[in-house]
């Protein structure tokens, strides 16, 4: 099992990204790193906003096929807190109220955002 | 010779991804969001595919996994999901998947170690062959 270095310096301030467990998954190459790195920062923008837009037009159908996306890219960064609650949301999107839906969707894409600025932080420590 | 792969799934993100880091791997990568399109491509004979459970315009990887398995039964299948699903699990295995990997956070890993296993298979069949 991995612990991911929060208190290092560079890394000081992270909680959804893990670095370990990113750079274990990527055998620590550095070229297959800086090549996730740029992909998922070219794509994780536009899966955001599509999400959003699913949110604030309660379009559960969208919402439940962009938050899956959101989850798969969220899993590779290692964004654990946010995967669970993808995970909770997906399972449970049928039963529960709009304004559940809403407020549990608002909080991941509020993590999401968190990790996206994360990454960048970390692609632009690396460069 | 050219190795050829096939990432059939209708998140385009994450095809980007996986072409990455199979490139690294030295294989020319084909993604696909749908089952059309990757059947009319078989011809191209690929080492594997991986396919997703979820294709564009609702349609099923298990659907596509079937005809696939009908027309190139040779072709390895890894089925992927996003889904903690054990039903879908054996059912892609039993409709002739070689492996089953979740999108989570040992996707990668998991996925060089079947691609390991799957290299080192044919090296030894080449080997038996000649022994």
């Amino acid at each position: 099992m991995t612990t991911p270095i929060y208190n290092s310096p560079s890394f000081a301030g992270n909680v959804y990204f893990s670095r370990d467990t990113f750079v274990q998954q990527t055998m620590n190459e550095k070229d297959i790193q800086v090549a996730l790195l740029r992909d998922f920062l070219e794509f994780f923008p536009t899966l955001l906003g599509n999400t959003k837009t699913a949110v604030d037009q309660l379009d559960r159908k969208s919402l439940k096929h962009f938050m899956h996306q959101l989850k798969a890219s969220v899993a590779l960064f290692n964004g654990v807190p946010i995967y669970t609650l993808i995970n909770t949301l997906e399972n449970a999107i049928e039963n529960l109220g709009d304004r559940e839906v809403l407020m549990r969707s608002h909080i991941i894409l509020q993590k999401s955002e968190a990790l996206l600025s994360e990454v960048r932080k970390f692609q632009n420590e690396n460069k | 010779m050219e190795k050829t792969a096939f990432i059939v799934d209708d998140d385009e993100s994450y095809r980007q991804y996986i072409t990455t880091f199979l490139s690294h791997f030295k294989y020319n990568v084909k993604g696909y969001g749908n089952g059309k399109d990757c059947l009319a491509n078989l011809s191209l004979d690929p080492s594997f595919i991986i396919l997703d459970h979820n294709l564009e315009n609702d349609e099923d990887g298990l659907e596509l996994l079937r005809l696939i398995k009908t027309q190139k039964p040779s072709i390895p299948i890894i089925y992927l999901s996003g889904q903690q699903n054990v039903t879908k699990a054996v059912q892609a295995l039993k409709l002739g998947s070689m492996e089953y990997i979740e999108k989570n956070g040992g996707t990668l890993i998991h996925l060089k170690s079947i691609v390991e296993q799957f290299e080192n298979k044919k090296k030894k069949g080449i080997a038996g062959w000649f022994a």
